[in-house]
């Protein structure tokens, strides 16, 4: 569904990947060979046609070659999503560390000036642009402080310690400009309908401790919704490595479909959107599991 | 804070020194002039008697900073913002942004300067002789090697020349050097050029994508494909390293490069590391931190680099003309006179300075103050709105038309001449539409014909046929005011256009570009030049160069910065 969508959505755009690729007015080649090109490329066949031959390929796991690079999807592919995911993944960690600790202690502290500051704080979080934040923690930590490089990007693989420093600043950006607000939000508010709960009384009554209550009582059962929230601020973060990559200079999934969408190269968006597609499915198939291993009730049923 | 510019301040520019400067450039073939006279000494100084009266060009801090021993530290590493290219292989890359890196890896057969003049000491032919006006003779250097380790012969150069001009490369530059009917190599070092028509723009072509020279050993292990990710067969003063596309390329040293500069071998560098930043803010963010040495700058930020201590802002004059071109087969702008009135409602005066802060300069014409055929005497229209008026209203147009135009989207210069324009031609009662669209979908878009008129910029070539041939001779590269039915222009346009490029007397093609000129912009009003566009590139002052920062077509050239000693 999400392939036929995309193959109607990109022939509506216009412009033209020969085009773009050999210049504006294909002047570099002539008739016939344009004609090659598009022959090539399959651009000559009605829309269906392309989708076919393009599923029928993609059954192969060949996901075509790149008008624009001249290289296969692939193997770009293969570049540039361990990028995207080490950079969605520190995200998602930063995400957790922060939302966690602040979701319990605004459920906690429950109407008070601390629980309004931190709603306050994620309100922030996801009304502010990913964009300008990430301007304005260039600006700040890389420009002024220097702590952090402003551009660059260094592999978990190449070099851990420095892969911590060129991700940190995109992470953080991505972190705080959503799917933080967004768990913190959530956890909140699961956790002050729990702490409402016979069982949590019970807990108390019993003498308790009230740290233990919240923890042990209180957390683990408001984990559920906020593990569903945790798979939504995933798919959030690889959509929103579009933004992030283009501010960080970061050679990613996201800087690699707007590049591909500039210059019409269909076979590359068709892959990056595919991807995307696969990795959200998966996410959402983990966050099943997961609600099984925290809640046995549901790994019974 | 320092701010200087690359080029002659125009109001400072007369014809003479325009004419001047281009006597090597426009090429005085009729005399069968030798223009390359180097001899066989690699370490030639520049010299100015090939380019006589040269008006001085104003010091930019690195570009022109003069490079005297100390001050200039053999060896380390910068790192530069640049476009990033699509394609490194000169013969099949298309975009105008990849020479700045192409001329790192490759060198030229027939190089130019900064202001267009071909230079011996800059081109792997270190001689050249117009025989006839269809006849040139190159001599190549001596001990040039590229860096596969192969040798530079007349042979490769025939090879690299006819892969250009063999249709199955669907190379960009088969057109700029089409008039080669045939290359003879009488021996190892002579390439003869014999041209099936004179063309006085050929030899500033090759100093453009045509003729950059490639090792035939890497072109054909590698092939053409292959060759444009990994391009390791240039002669150029760096040899590639790594390419991470969407992040840098990283070049380094060739310790064998053949040129050197005041006695010392170049380049000056180890390293260059040229970084692809796509955003301009973050770009500017680089430069503050010293995490670029040099990039660009937009006309928004201009104030920050040239308020910054450590920073310094290098401007090349009239590196685009900013113009709006029109559809001629459209029901409005079918009638000259209503091409007319749009030029005579465009205040081009209020556009700089509310655009440019100023800094640019109305347009005349196509040609820009940085081109030798420029002519600050074209007589250009200038804002008359009642005239504009008048002449919409002769055409049949009075108030109430609406106007359909198309630009590009995410571009603030456009959005912003489009709203002045829109404001000029609401005063007089016409309403322009904007349409904004896609960079890369725009041309096609315009090529439907259902638009009346397109914003767009064109940068400017270094032989003044580039821009003005490709723009406005009918069925040209780029001629966005033809007919998108007939793909026309004008026939006695085209004529002087093509007459211009066989003309090898510098004062007769000059004039011959002045006529076509006034007949592009007043009598058909192909198209409506607002202003001058200028590059500016921003300089962290731990930086120098050796030579100018910008070329003839004000693209940035990197090959001779160093880190101040």
């Amino acid at each position: 569904m999400v392939t036929i969508m995309l193959f109607l959505l990109m022939s509506f755009v216009p412009g033209d990947p020969i085009t773009a690729r050999y210049g504006m007015d294909g002047s570099s080649l002539n008739a016939e060979q344009e004609a090659a090109l598009r022959k090539e490329y399959g651009l000559d066949q009605p829309l269906p046609v392309q989708y076919l031959s393009w599923v029928r390929a993609l059954i192969t796991g060949d996901l075509g070659d790149s008008i624009q690079q001249r290289r296969s999807v692939t193997t770009i592919l293969k570049e540039r999503i361990p990028v995207t995911l080490q950079i969605s993944g520190f995200a998602l960690l930063l995400s957790v560390v922060l939302a966690a600790p602040l979701g319990v202690i605004a459920a906690v502290k429950h109407n008070s000036v601390w629980d309004r500051l931190l709603s306050g704080f994620a309100l922030a979080g996801v009304a502010m642009p990913a964009f300008w934040l990430g301007l304005l923690l260039l600006i700040l930590f890389s420009v002024k402080l220097s702590w952090f490089p402003v551009t660059g990007f260094t592999r978990l693989t190449t070099d851990p310690l420095e892969a911590l420093r060129s991700s940190f600043l995109p992470a953080l950006t991505a972190a705080l400009g959503g799917t933080t607000a967004m768990i913190l939000r959530q956890l909140r508010a699961a956790l002050i309908d729990v702490m409402r709960q016979d069982y949590i009384r019970t807990a108390r009554a019993k003498g308790v401790r009230a740290r233990a209550v919240v923890v042990r009582h209180g957390v683990r059962n408001a984990m559920l919704p906020t593990v569903t929230v945790i798979g939504l601020a995933t798919a959030h973060l690889l959509g929103g490595s579009v933004v992030i990559e283009r501010v960080f200079n970061i050679p990613g999934m996201g800087r690699l479909i707007i590049d591909a969408m500039n210059a019409r190269d269909y076979p590359v968006v068709q892959g990056v959107v595919l991807v995307i597609t696969v990795f959200v499915v998966a996410i959402n198939l983990v966050t099943d599991l997961t609600y099984a291993y925290l809640d046995p009730r549901i790994r019974l049923r | 804070m320092e701010r200087t510019s690359d080029r002659t301040s125009p109001s400072r520019l007369t014809r003479r020194k325009v004419l001047g400067s281009a006597s090597v450039g426009a090429v005085g073939l009729a005399t069968a002039a030798i223009i390359g006279c180097g001899d066989d000494d690699d370490d030639v100084e520049p010299t100015q008697e090939t380019t006589p009266g040269q008006s001085p060009t104003a010091q930019t801090p690195g570009a022109d900073t003069p490079t005297k021993g100390p001050s200039i530290r053999t060896g380390g590493s910068i790192a530069a913002v640049v476009s990033e290219p699509a394609d490194l292989n000169p013969h099949t890359g298309i975009s105008g942004g990849e020479h700045q890196t192409l001329w790192l890896i490759h060198d030229n057969l027939i190089a130019y300067d900064e202001k267009s003049v071909p230079r011996e000491d800059l081109s792997l032919a270190k001689q050249w002789e117009v025989v006839s006006p269809t006849e040139i003779a190159l001599t190549l250097r001596d001990g040039v090697k590229f860096h596969d380790g192969t040798d530079l012969t007349a042979e490769v150069v025939k090879y690299n020349l006819e892969l250009i001009l063999d249709p199955a490369t669907a190379s960009v530059s088969r057109g700029q050097i089409s008039p080669i009917g045939s290359i003879e190599t009488p021996d190892a070092k002579t390439v003869v050029l014999k041209l099936t028509k004179p063309s006085a723009s050929l030899l500033l072509a090759l100093g453009d994508r045509g003729g950059m020279i490639v090792s035939r050993a890497s072109l054909e292990s590698k092939g053409l494909k292959d060759y444009a990710v990994a391009p390791t067969g240039g002669s150029g003063a760096f040899q590639f390293e790594n390419w991470v596309r969407n992040s840098n390329l990283k070049l380094k040293r060739n310790p064998n490069y053949w040129r050197t500069r005041d006695g010392q071998k170049l380049p000056h560098l180890d390293n260059l590391e040229l970084k692809f930043i796509p955003e301009a803010a973050v770009s500017l963010a680089a430069l503050q931190a010293s995490e670029i040495q040099i990039g660009p700058v937009s006309e928004e930020d201009l104030k920050i680099v040239e308020s910054a201590k450590d920073l310094s802002v290098n401007t090349f004059v009239g590196a685009s003309t900013l113009q709006i071109f029109m559809n001629r087969n459209s029901p409005v702008f079918k009638d000259p006179r209503a091409r007319q009135a749009l030029s005579y409602a465009v205040d081009r005066e209020s556009m700089v300075l509310a655009i440019t802060d100023g800094r640019s300069q109305p347009a005349l014409g196509p040609l820009t103050p940085a081109q030798w055929a420029f002519d600050p005497k074209l007589p250009a229209p200038s804002f008359d709105p009642k005239k504009a008026k008048q002449l919409f209203e002769a055409a049949g147009f009075g108030s109430g038309t609406t106007i359909k135009v198309l630009t590009y989207a995410g571009a603030e210069i456009y959005k912003r001449q489009v709203e002045l324009v829109q404001q000029s031609l609401r005063e007089i009662g016409i309403t322009m539409d904007a349409e904004f669209v896609q960079t890369g979908a725009v041309y096609a878009e315009y090529k439907k014909g259902t638009h009346d008129a397109a914003f767009s910029g064109f940068s400017i070539r270094a032989d003044p046929h580039g821009s003005l041939g490709e723009e406005f001779i009918s069925k040209g590269g780029f001629a966005w005011s033809q007919n998108p039915a007939t793909f026309e222009l004008e026939p006695d346009v085209d004529k002087l256009l093509t007459e211009a490029n066989q003309e090898y007397d510098l004062t007769k093609r000059t004039a011959l570009y002045r006529t076509a000129q006034d007949k592009i912009i007043n009598e058909y009003a192909m198209a409506v030049c607002m202003y001058y566009g200028n590059t500016y590139l921003g300089q962290n002052q731990s930086i120098g160069a050796t030579s100018s920062l910008f070329g003839g077509e004000g693209k940035p050239r990197l090959a001779e910065v160093y880190l101040k000693g």
